[in-house]
């Protein structure tokens, strides 16, 4: 398979003004450059482009590499095109190409995204709980580093406890992913395991014939939970949330630069972003219970 | 090359875990070359509760206080061996940064020899504050790329643990890189359903990725799957279990030969050798004295074995058979290494290595 395309998620409407490509979590699902290029030029004139990258081993780093080439040689600096990157190796690529900027991706803005924390239970002073609320951006030795590097963007999920972080005093720009969050993930994969001989299955690394750009599995406890909405997307675990807590959260960031990024499905290798609030509230408010 | 090998494999070290200043004696006269340990003040469990200070702070893991890790290091200095110390929650936000220091700078003063870090803030603040230890990067960074290596050395490091799930030749190309890159690989014990330092879970709350999860296929096309499908989704998720539960430590068990059963890495230590790595890594700072002993005997006998020289299918031969436990490692699902196996592996053995154990 050569990538994703466009047409798999519809531009919700004029307002959503940027357009996201790939994967945040397998390598094995990083586009071909043609069908990134193909997306890109689509795109021209209509929206922006950003493209996801996930954390890669040496061969990943030089697959990224390519396509951080073919992208830059088409790419104006005033297109705004965006790199998201989930790897420290993948930033030192984006920052040889100076008309791509770097946006610090879920899997380095770290911080606790356990759907089983209790919100009921947090004592909204308290220290231990400012820490489940703060992710490692709020360091400012970290922030030091995400300037030298051009990151001024970084992006997060919904999380049950809340956000507490000031962006704005930062300098940092937030972008929230909705509806769906990112649990954990990994190199292992269970729907890999539905096309591979024995011998190679939860091999890391094995030949792997992308089983989960055809199917998705709901998850749920042992001890049945009314509607725990995880699901297992290709090697990672995902949440769907709810309204109230996606609303809770984009209340929180109040930041004059914040952006919400939704997509229609878990896998969802196609996502559109806007910047203009009402627009992501009134999707939210359409399609998110 | 075997002769490389016999050269350089007593080069390579055994990172041993520690949580008692008692275990040091034992575990130094069963082949411990180097510590690792980590410590879990009070103070900071009563100010950040299930943000921990390190990955494991559940149970006797860590040390109760400074006092005792200044004992440890005295008592591991006084064999002429290193001790290093864990300061590796997958991150810590600026709030908690200043308590991380003071304790970096505390643990320093104890005497250790390093700090195993994560967290890139943490790192750049050790430097800037001019905190003078030695760095080693925790695999709770997730790194495994030459670009990524590059950029941590660039940030100080002196050597890096490399994730669980790695390949061999991932390591190779790693090396082949940066040769000037001190690597640490895992060897035995504990594994991770999902990659550790990607995992935004706390196990404060419970092992997330342990619970009997009950899984409904769903297609993307929004059709339903046909029985085949189900089949094969079903298949899956049974064969998943099982490498779960091998993953799992096997349930804790030991074998036959009172030798601890999970994650394995032993074949692998020929490859290891002759890659240059400076160290292997047993897991289990939680795990009770004699698991660590017969861990750590494990390891040295094949290390020794592959200093006496050989070939790499004989090195992994003795290893099996030292284990002598084919319906485990026949699965392959032990394996931090699975391609640096160069032996087949007999037919897959359910019995014996079942979710519920043997």
């Amino acid at each position: 398979m050569s990538g994703p395309r466009l047409d798999e998620f519809a531009r919700p409407g004029d307002a959503w003004s940027r357009a996201y490509l790939g994967s945040d979590f397998c390598q094995t699902l990083l586009p071909a450059p043609s069908a990134m290029l193909e997306a890109f030029a689509e795109l021209r004139g209509r929206a922006a482009f950003t493209l996801v990258t996930p954390p890669v081993n040496d061969a990943g780093l030089h697959r990224v590499g390519v396509l951080l080439d073919s992208l830059s040689a088409e790419t104006a600096p005033e297109a705004a095109t965006e790199v998201v990157v989930n790897d420290w190796g993948v930033l030192g690529l984006v920052r040889a190409h100076p008309s791509l900027t770097p946006v610090l991706g879920r899997l380095l803005t770290r911080m606790l995204r356990d759907p089983r924390l209790p919100p009921e239970r947090l004592d909204a002073e308290a220290s231990s709980t400012r820490a489940l609320q703060q992710s490692s951006v709020t360091s400012p030795p970290f922030q030091g580093l995400l300037r030298s590097f051009g990151v001024r963007r970084v992006e997060l999920d919904p999380v049950v406890q809340g956000l507490a972080m000031d962006f704005d005093a930062m300098g940092l720009a937030p972008t929230l992913h909705a509806p769906f969050g990112y649990v954990t993930t990994g190199r292992v994969c269970l729907f890999a395991a539905m096309g591979q001989a024995e011998e190679h299955r939860f091999e890391v690394g094995a030949p792997c014939r992308q089983e989960c750009r055809r199917f998705a599995a709901r998850m749920t406890d042992a001890a049945p939970s009314p509607d725990a909405a995880l699901i297992t997307a290709g090697n990672t675990v995902m949440q769907r949330h709810e309204r109230s807590v996606i609303t809770r959260v984009l209340d929180a960031l109040a930041s004059r630069d914040a952006r919400v990024v939704v997509r229609d499905a878990p896998f969802g290798e196609v996502a559109w972003a806007t910047e203009h609030l009402p627009a992501a509230t009134r999707w939210i408010e359409e399609h998110v219970s | 090359m075997q002769d490389a090998i016999g050269v350089r494999a007593p080069q390579i070290g055994i990172a041993s875990p520690l949580s008692d200043p008692d275990e040091v004696e034992l575990l130094v006269s069963n082949g411990a070359t180097e510590f690792y340990c980590g410590v879990a003040p009070s103070a900071w469990a009563a100010r950040y509760g299930a943000s921990w200070l390190n990955r494991r702070s559940r149970g006797r893991a860590n040390l109760p206080s400074m006092e005792h890790v200044a004992n440890l290091v005295e008592k591991v200095h006084a064999h002429g061996l290193p001790v290093r110390v864990t300061l590796n929650a997958p991150f810590y936000t600026g709030e908690q940064l200043a308590d991380v220091l003071a304790l970096a700078g505390e643990i320093t003063a104890a005497g250790a020899d390093g700090l195993i870090v994560s967290d890139v803030g943490l790192i750049l603040a050790l430097r800037e504050r001019g905190v003078a230890a030695d760095i080693t990067l925790s695999s709770m960074a997730a790194m495994r790329n030459s670009g990524a290596a590059g950029f941590f050395r660039d940030l100080g490091v002196t050597r890096m643990v490399l994730p669980r799930h790695v390949r061999m030749s991932e390591v190779a190309s790693l090396r082949a890189h940066l040769p000037d890159v001190a690597l640490e690989l895992f060897v035995l014990n504990d594994g991770c359903v999902y990659e550790e330092g990607h995992c935004a879970t706390t196990h404060a709350l419970g092992t997330f990725c342990l619970t009997e999860w009950r899984y409904s296929l769903d297609r993307r096309d929004g059709a339903a799957p046909t029985d085949d499908e189900r089949a094969a989704f079903d298949e899956a998720v049974d064969d998943y279990r099982r490498w779960k539960w091998h993953v799992n430590n096997c349930g804790s068990t030991f074998s036959d030969r009172g030798l601890p059963n999970g994650p394995c890495g032993l074949c692998a230590i020929w490859d290891l050798c002759d890659l240059g790595v400076s160290c292997l890594k047993i897991v289990g700072r939680d795990s009770p004295t004699v698991r660590k002993v017969r861990s750590l005997r494990l390891v040295k006998t094949i290390v020794e074995q592959v200093a006496g020289g050989g070939t790499r299918e004989a090195a992994a031969e003795y290893a099996q058979g030292l284990r002598d436990t084919p319906e485990l490692c026949g699965t392959g699902f032990m394996c931090y290494y699975r391609d640096a196996v160069p032996t087949g592996r007999g037919p897959r053995s359910p019995a014996g290595c079942s979710p519920s154990g043997p």
